[in-house]
């Protein structure tokens, strides 16, 4: 009669333990790989790669590799988070602004394109790119920016935006 | 309680901005000598916020840098155009055009309602423009019995407006929460991340007001 019961328990319990592995598979809160190439109208194209590990990697480039980049710079950062880029078109130079310590710029590749940090230089960058509307500022027209939402998967611009990657 | 809320000062144009708030249940809005005032019991009362959230951000920290404008009346004119009085809108069309920087993404829109009107705004004032807080007297259960305007931020706008079409269209709220919490799930990559309180307390109180709907018209309207 033991033997019944502890069976019938030990049935119970996988039962239940498939249902709530089968749970948090099919959920789809479960972390998903993604990854967008969004270009500007200039030609230059970024890529935003979400990993299942939790780390948002934004390359200069369409980056297709599967494993962490080596040889670019790239910039790291979590999903909630926003990074502007102003890439002109004729430089090998990207000015990105991230809205939080958490994101990383890393830089593995000191003959490419370099990623430099807006606040390096805040004030002169402020007069080039950006004027005061009277309640907020904004980037002035002709400037080649891209402003990416992690967290929505989002790319906008003054200028055109487009997502090739399919 | 009551001891703080949100602390604004007033600008020239005759616009205030916040400097400073915490969430105690105390919903008003009061004005502050200067950005490093926190307001006492003699300060002025200029608002009352919608929720005791709506000037603060996820972190528990107030959106310092917001605006206020008393003469803004654009989020009121999208809830009651846009959603509570647009009968033709659907849960469904609803849904496809409400994700980020879309049509019912209030907090992204331009200030004459067009789509994505934050698209030229530098990461590190895009809060502050998400927090932009206008009057919303004049739409039905938003207004306050009280001597001053009630406000929220664009955020509460928005969320306001997606708590509206779940409770008008009879969905409970625990499916609601499941929803747009398995989404918040989603974006963020964190299997544990629910919406913060300044989502959830706007989105409440549009499902409530949409589900006084649902039931009147599941009544006959009566």
């Amino acid at each position: 009669m033991k033997k019944i019961v502890f069976f019938l328990l030990l049935i119970l319990l996988v039962a239940f333990a498939w249902l709530g592995i089968k749970k948090f598979i099919m959920s789809p809160d479960y972390r998903r790989d993604s990854r967008h190439f969004f270009c500007m109208g200039n030609g230059h194209c970024i890529t935003m790669w979400r990993t299942r590990n939790g780390v948002c990697y934004i390359i200069p480039g369409k980056y297709s590799g599967l494993s962490q980049p080596t040889s670019e710079s790239y910039i790291t950062s979590p999903f909630t988070k926003s990074i502007d880029i102003i890439w002109p078109k004729s430089t090998d130079s990207i000015i990105v602004t991230l809205d939080d310590e958490k994101s990383q710029i890393i830089h593995e590749a000191p003959k490419g394109i370099k990623i430099i940090s807006y606040n390096l230089n805040k004030k002169y960058n402020d007069s080039v790119f950006l004027y005061y509307d009277g309640r907020y500022n904004r980037y002035k027209k002709g400037v080649d920016f891209m402003s990416l939402d992690i967290k929505e998967e989002h790319a906008n611009s003054n200028n055109v935006i487009t997502d090739d990657y399919k | 309680m009551g001891t703080l809320s949100t602390d604004v000062i007033k600008n020239t144009n005759g616009t205030y901005t916040v400097v400073g708030g915490k969430a105690d249940g105390d919903k008003n809005v009061y004005l502050v000598n200067d950005a490093h005032s926190t307001h006492n019991a003699n300060s002025q009362v200029i608002a009352k916020s919608v929720t005791d959230h709506s000037f603060l951000e996820d972190n528990g920290k107030a959106a310092v840098g917001a605006t206020i404008n008393l003469s803004d009346k654009s989020g009121a004119n999208f809830l009651n155009n846009k959603i509570i009085g647009d009968k033709n809108l659907s849960i469904l069309d609803y849904v496809h055009n409400a994700h980020g920087y879309q049509k019912y993404d209030f907090k992204t829109n331009g200030p004459n309602g067009e789509t994505d009107g934050i698209k030229d705004i530098p990461v590190g004032q895009q809060e502050a423009y998400k927090y932009r807080g206008g009057v919303v007297d004049g739409v039905p259960g938003l207004s306050s019995n009280s001597d001053v305007p009630t406000v929220a931020s664009a955020r509460d706008i928005g969320n306001i407006g997606a708590g509206w079409m779940a409770g008008d269209w009879g969905i409970s709220w625990n499916m609601f929460r499941d929803k747009a919490d398995g989404l918040q799930r989603s974006q963020t990559g964190n299997p544990t991340e629910v919406e913060g309180q300044t989502t959830q307390k706007a989105e409440r109180i549009g499902f409530d007001l949409g589900m006084k709907a649902w039931a009147k018209m599941i009544n006959g309207g009566k």
